[in-house]
């Protein structure tokens, strides 16, 4: 134990970053390489009546362009047990199986070339024609339906209670209501996501940008019908990903077809605009909230009710009332969640995926309540102080929310706050004082890591996390050092590879926690056995001597 | 992108007359927009003229004001100090222009030469009649909030997206132009045109012709300038609304008022009649929030972007006061 873990050391990949030498999943360069260009839908629906793709095809330094005419038939296994990444109910993108249009930017085609530049300039001769149906593109509450039972039974069911919520509300002496929208928000992250795929016979490696490379691996054997030891996923870095990567998207398929038609390792890599249909984003939210308490400002009525949208061939459903069911400590509680299925790409988490939706609806509508009460917010919450889960009834694990109240109420100077809004100026812009609560479960999930201690005092610890920000490469190799009793720069620590020891989705905050664990236990499982090792020698060095 | 070849211009003359000759041939200068254009398939030339190589760089003290090369990097105007001391509101303009490493890319006359910001102008798939020609106008009735209120026709409602043309316009500068028919010079406000039924064409600039400079007046109004932008986010954004305001005093009064304005309109705007309301009048800070309210007449605002008339009179009444402060 050298205790280093926790104190604020450089990160350990810091430099390879900021000069560059640090090596994206789109950086990767192999000899002989293709590229390959999208082409995709401009209609939201229909299908695809002709698409011309001669003068493509004599297009300079083009090797193939691959349509659902002449793609390969997938295989696209069903998975045994869904990933948490993937939606519960529907179906993921077929890619270049069928000539329907699900959504406007749906990858129809690909080009490829032996340059890029040529490959893009292809990919705009090839000619489609549609025959449209009616799309549905306006997010329109009205068309709002329940969950399908597979979503419903993995935990997302369409409606929770405790209590009789509308009967409280009704006799609730305080109540508010409101709606509250949240628009769509694209995840846009500086790294933009791209797939090398380089066959070797029936073996594929796949350089991809992905937040898990074990289940990248898993997800493309099942489309290709191939083994997952025939797959090899290497992604050691992430350019920013909060979600955009936990799941594997059409494109990573793409570039698999790509690369096994013209026999070539194929870079294909999105360009911004592609990035809005390639992978997901935050979907569009509108939710009702409506609260009912007593004078004193006791909460006795919860409703909250949301509606999400999803796209025509996935359910993606999200944590957006799980605030509502534990954020406070009321009797009466309800929640709804409707799906508003859209012509669209399919939505993905987000930085606190619905968690954060939710408690904005929840946190607006406490505000409201503090004002009809005539009550500090502040107060209003800690009246209202949930000192159990109530939802499931246990104690938490921990909660030190009141004193998150009480230190941010100090430190904001909360009490010396104009309780009046609009009441405050500076410079011509109004001042405002605000609070709000916000809340993120806790994960854990079993991880593994190897470690391997050189005679000459180094080691190299590996496991196949992922890195899109957060530190993951200094934190574990803090660990790794704090176990061994090692220097830090005597450790080598890797992730990013499915060679490497299984480890959990990078997602839902829990790396830490989960390969943190497997970082210490393989770390220490290693000392043992060089100290077992020394202790024998040791021994027989005794022993030997003693017996001279 | 779409192939094309390229060719390095040797002189202004045979870039001129190498681009009269071809419909097809554009000019590239510091290709902060063009590169985008092209990129995204907006502009698809067969050659593309390269003015880089041309002596058009210079920033100049002439007998009555300055004159600035139209190759001039943004950034080599910005660090002028001479356009500082004189030209606020240039330099103003500038420094709020899209990002310093853009600044040291774009030229001053291919600034003045951007295309609109309009969603629909830059996305091939849709249908914009400046863009394409009859095919139509997505904005109309579509994503509008970034759009024009003041200026536009049936057929378009793309904003003019640049600063500097605004402040230059405010400080009644002149651009020089070589063409096919030797020099000339025009004022700025005559450079840009309103869509009308052609909104495929932005300015009054022949085939071939080159900006080769652009010239400003020293003069009271000119030092007494400024330039205020109101963007969605702090730096590297268009405007939503930007004035330059430009005031010339006598013992307390103002004896003219120079007032241009933009990302309002389909070109750099002139508010003749709010500097009308302003001369001779007594610098006071309720004449310009009276003036200000006139701003925004007859502006003609669509779907979403009616919240600019509002911005555009709050933006030209904080410029004032600005500008009056400093007197």
């Amino acid at each position: 134990m050298s205790g280093v873990i926790g104190q604020p050391v450089s990160r350990v990949d810091g430099r390879a970053k900021v000069t560059g030498s640090a090596t994206y999943a789109g950086e990767f360069h192999l000899s002989n390489f293709a590229y390959a260009a999208l082409v995709l839908s401009t209609v939201p629906r229909g299908t695809i009546a002709k698409i011309e793709t001669a003068e493509a095809e004599h297009a300079p330094g083009v090797r193939a362009v691959i349509t659902h005419l002449n793609a390969p038939r997938l295989a696209y296994l069903p998975l045994a047990e869904r990933p948490a990444v993937d939606p519960k109910s529907g179906e993921q993108l077929r890619v270049f199986q069928s000539p329907e249009i699900l959504f406007s930017g749906q990858p129809i085609g690909v080009v490829v070339a032996d340059t890029l530049e040529e490959a893009q300039y292809a990919a705009t001769r090839v000619r489609v024609r549609y025959e449209t149906s009616d799309a549905k593109t306006q997010f329109d509450v009205g068309r709002g339906r329940a969950p399908s039972d597979a979503t419903a039974t993995s935990g997302r069911p369409g409606e929770t209670s405790r209590g009789d919520a509308d009967r409280a509300l009704a006799q609730a002496p305080v109540t508010v209501e409101a709606i509250y929208s949240h628009a769509r928000e694209y995840h846009n992250a500086m790294e933009a996501h791209g797939t090398i795929a380089e066959w070797h016979g029936s073996h594929l490696t796949l350089y991809d940008k992905t937040q898990w490379v074990d289940n990248d691996r898993k997800e493309i054997a099942h489309v290709f019908g191939i083994p997952e030891k025939n797959i090899r996923v290497i992604s050691p870095y992430v350019g920013g990903a909060f979600g955009s990567a936990l799941r594997t998207w059409p494109h990573v398929t793409v570039a698999a077809i790509a690369a096994r038609e013209v026999g070539r390792p194929v870079k294909l890599e999105l360009s911004r605009r592609e990035l809005y249909t390639a992978i997901g984003y935050r979907p569009h939210t509108e939710q009702r909230v409506a609260l009912g308490a007593e004078h004193d400002g006791k909460l006795n009525a919860l409703i909250q009710e949301s509606n999400a949208e999803t796209s025509a061939y996935e359910e993606y459903s999200e944590e957006t009332l799980y605030p509502a069911q534990i954020a406070y400590s009321c009797a009466n509680v309800r929640t709804r969640y409707r799906f508003v299925d859209m012509n669209i790409n399919t939505p993905c988490p987000m930085r606190a995926p619905g968690v954060s939706t939710g408690m904005l609806a929840l946190e607006g509508a406490m505000d409201e309540l503090a004002e009809a009460l005539q009550m500090d917010p502040v107060e209003l919450r800690l009246r209202n102080y949930a000192e159990r889960d109530e939802d499931e009834n246990l104690p938490w694990s921990s909660k030190e929310l009141r004193a998150c109240y009480r230190i941010g109420a100090e430190r904001f100077g909360w009490g010396r706050r104009p309780a009046k809004p609009r009441s405050l100026q500076k410079d011509g812009q109004f001042i405002g004082y605000g609070i709000a609560t916000a809340l993120f479960p806790s994960m854990l999930s079993p991880a593994c890591a190897s470690a391997t201690i050189f005679a000459d005092g180094t080691a190299v610890v590996r496991t196949a996390a992922s890195d899109m920000g957060p530190g993951t490469y200094t934190s574990m190799t803090q660990v790794a050092a704090d176990t061994l009793g090692l220097p830090l720069d005597r450790i080598c620590f890797e992730l990013g590879d499915s060679e490497m020891p299984e480890a959990p989705v990078h997602g839902g905050s829990m790396t830490m926690a989960s390969v943190g664990n497997g970082v210490r236990a393989a770390c220490e499982a290693a000392r043992a056995k060089v100290l077992a090792r020394i202790s024998h020698e040791m021994g027989s060095w005794w022993v030997a001597r003693s017996e001279k | 992108m779409v192939p094309f070849a390229y060719l390095a211009a040797p002189n202004l003359r045979s870039a001129i007359s190498r681009a009269t000759r071809s419909s097809r041939a554009e000019f590239i200068a510091g290709g902060t927009d063009m590169l985008q254009l092209l990129q995204e398939r907006v502009r698809a030339p067969e050659e593309l003229i390269d003015l880089n190589g041309l002596p058009l760089s210079d920033i100049e003290i002439t007998a009555d004001g300055i004159r600035i090369g139209a190759l001039a990097r943004m950034a080599q105007v910005v660090s002028d100090s001479r356009v500082r001391e004189q030209f606020p509101a240039v330099t103003q303009a500038l420094l709020a222009s899209a990002s310093p490493q853009i600044r040291n890319m774009a030229s001053v006359g291919g600034n003045l030469l951007q295309r609109t910001r309009c969603l629909y102008f830059r996305d091939v798939a849709t249908p914009c009649n400046k863009r394409e020609p009859g095919s139509g106008c997505s904005a109309l009735d579509g994503e509008n909030r970034l759009n024009a209120i003041l200026g536009g026709s049936s057929q378009c409602i793309a904003a003019y997206p640049g600063d500097l043309a605004i402040a230059l316009l405010a400080l009644d500068a002149k651009v020089e132009i070589a063409g096919q028919s030797g020099q000339r010079v025009i004022p700025l406000d005559e450079l840009h045109r309103l869509p009308d039924d052609a909104p495929h064409v932005d300015t009054t600039l022949r085939p071939g012709d080159i900006i080769t400079a652009v010239s400003i007046s020293t003069s009271d109004f000119a030092r007494r300038s400024c330039f205020l932008k109101i963007r969605d986010r702090a730096s590297f954004e268009w405007a939503l609304a930007s004035a330059a305001v430009a005031l010339s005093m006598d013992h307390g009064k103002i004896r003219h008022a120079r007032i241009a304005v933009g990302g309002v309109a389909t070109k750099p705007w002139r508010l003749r009649h709010v500097e009308q309301a302003l001369t001779d009048r007594e610098l006071h800070a309720d004449l310009f929030r009276r003036v200000a309210a006139l701003a925004a007449d007859g502006a003609q605002p669509r779907t979403q972007n009616g919240f600019k008339a509002e911005l555009l009179k709050r933006v030209v009444e904080r410029a004032l006061r600005q500008v009056g402060e400093t007197t």
